[in-house]
């Protein structure tokens, strides 16, 4: 069993009461947690209105001055940048997007997920020093107020929907459910919809309490974007279709009398309280 | 004249249903019948090598695009180089099982190449590959090359002299950056696609160099490779659950039904 762990914690800095964000507040725990266990120590550094370029030069340093062997950063679209940034300058490997942390015999091991969660795979790391990014419980934060990724329900179609105007409806029943409006891959590729509505692999990857997937088969791409929903309902002709092995509820049935239906029971935004 | 790599992975499509995939021997996925594509953020920036090419008699730019992996695919090169790139420099490795998660190794490989193209202004690659899902190789590689990094790259366009603009993705939204060369951008699919190739492009792509490398041919050290994570276990995660089918005299009357199910769920 390894016996010493020398964590550096990276982040960006909090609201400016010295407080750290609640991302890196989880990363901080699983650090300290892996130092009780095997003692060492735990810094952290909090690079603050410096470019990503700068924060990982500054991390870099930290590192060598401070005989770090483990950088932990929470896996944000800053963490995801600074991470795999600081390792390069370092020449460190670096492991992205991680969970369940621990020690192992030399090294580290970890948990992570792969072909977009579909599996997900445990590495062990040897003595060498690494750099890590963790999964954090945290909703993906921004600030340009990306209504998808922060949305507490999501409305997707997908090829099934049949073209823009599909959308157009479906975009009635987002609406009435107080949900926003996203796509699987095929529809942005054949420009129905733009791509920003994308969840998937290469799209958004959502976390909400409600993810309504419509005319959606459910491929590896898809799933990774949206597999982490609480409550995944499908609507859907083909009753083999993969999604509906993946969803809590599940319709089999022409979508838009389906739809229809739904917005019976959700005549305007006011039904929504009830649903 | 921009000289620009676009490093690209060829992955299972990532179109595939999940069900598809299965773990064999020595931890190596397979999904039957599914083909191998290249990672689509790869295909987006080879996209924005292709755009900042142009295209006609006097280009703007030469791109070569560089891959890595036990087995390059002539098709897909092909359909590479008919989609702006021209030329293809691979590098053929052994298959390497459990190794799934280095990118420090596969880095210090699309190093290699690129030293082997000599000069190289630009590098572009995907934001990260549609299996690993990792997104270390693109600033691992500006690490090892010592050269500078945008990631997550929503746009990009020649500037002046020696920089190119690029609009990246932030938590604070979309900020636009100048970028001195040589650098390396990584790229996503706001980007948009390469698109289907046309015969005549397909045709011209067959004239084009494909240079594969044997590991043997580059000086690499792959010792310290060893230093890097290993991959030990891969299972199939229990996403899979029983779906509750809502049904109803039609269509319209499961609709109805769901909507009283999703309330009584998240109730």
């Amino acid at each position: 069993m390894r016996e010493c762990a020398n964590i550096l914690v990276a982040s960006r800095s909090g609201s400016g009461d010295g407080e750290v964000p609640d991302d890196t507040a989880e990363v901080l725990a699983a650090a300290e947690a892996l130092v009780s266990r095997v003692g060492g120590k735990v810094g952290i550094a909090t690079p603050d209105g410096a470019t990503q370029a700068e924060c990982a030069a500054r991390l870099a340093d930290l590192c060598r001055a401070g005989s770090y062997d483990l950088v932990l950063v929470p896996h944000t679209l800053w963490g995801a940048d600074v991470a795999p940034r600081t390792a390069g300058i370092l020449g460190w490997p670096c492991a992205t997007a991680c969970s369940d942390l621990d020690a192992e015999e030399e090294g580290w091991t970890f948990k992570r997920r792969l072909h977009g969660g579909a599996l997900v795979g445990t590495v062990r790391t040897g003595p060498a020093p690494c750099v890590i990014s963790l999964e954090t419980s945290q909703p993906t934060r921004t600030d340009s107020g990306d209504s998808l990724l922060t949305a507490a329900r999501v409305v997707a179609g997908g090829r099934g929907v049949g073209g823009p105007g599909g959308f157009g409806k479906l975009a009635v029943l987002a609406e009435a459910l107080g949900a926003a409006l996203a796509s699987s891959r095929p529809p942005c590729d054949a420009g129905w919809v733009p791509s920003a509505l994308q969840v998937g692999i290469t799209g958004a990857q959502v976390k909400p309490e409600l993810y309504v997937a419509v005319g959606i088969s459910g491929s590896v791409q898809h799933l990774a974007g949206m597999h982490r929903a609480k409550c995944i309902v499908a609507v859907n002709t083909d009753p083999d279709a993969a999604i509906f092995r993946y969803a809590h509820l599940g319709v089999v049935g022409e979508w838009t009398e389906v739809v229809a239906g739904m917005l019976d029971r959700l005549p305007d935004e006011s039904a929504e309280a009830q649903c | 004249m921009l000289r620009i790599a676009v490093c690209a992975k060829q992955v299972l499509d990532p179109e595939a249903p999940a069900e598809l995939l299965r773990v064999g021997e020595g931890l190596t996925v397979t999904a039957s019948g599914t083909p191998e594509v290249l990672s689509p953020y790869d295909a987006n920036a080879l996209k924005a090598a292709a755009d900042l090419r142009g295209e006609g008699e006097t280009p703007n730019a030469d791109v070569t695009l560089l891959t890595v992996g036990p087995r390059p695919a002539k098709p897909l090169l092909l359909k590479a180089l008919a989609s702006g790139a021209d030329r293809v420099l691979a590098l053929r490795t052994a298959d390497e099982v459990g190794r799934l998660v280095d990118g420090l190794t596969t880095a210090r490989r699309l190093a290699a190449l690129v030293g082997e193209m000599g000069d190289c202004d630009l590098v572009l690659t995907g934001r990260q590959a549609a299996d690993t899902n990792a997104g270390v190789v693109g600033p691992l590689l500006a690490g090892i090359l010592g050269i500078d990094l945008v990631t997550v790259a929503v746009g990009i366009r020649a500037a002046g002299l020696g920089t190119v603009e690029v609009d990246r993705l932030t938590e604070g939204g979309i900020e636009t950056i100048e970028c001195g060369l040589p650098a390396v951008v990584t790229v996503s699919s706001e980007i948009g696609d390469p698109g289907p190739v046309d015969f005549p492009a397909l045709a011209a792509a067959k004239r084009k160099p494909i240079r594969i490398l044997e590991a043997a041919e580059l000086d690499l050290r792959d010792s310290e490779a060893d230093l890097g994570p290993v991959l030990v276990d891969l299972v199939k995660p229990k996403l899979e659950r029983t779906c509750e089918i809502v049904g109803g005299e039609d269509a319209r009357a499961a609709g109805r039904a769901l909507v009283a199910r999703i309330a009584e769920l998240s109730g």
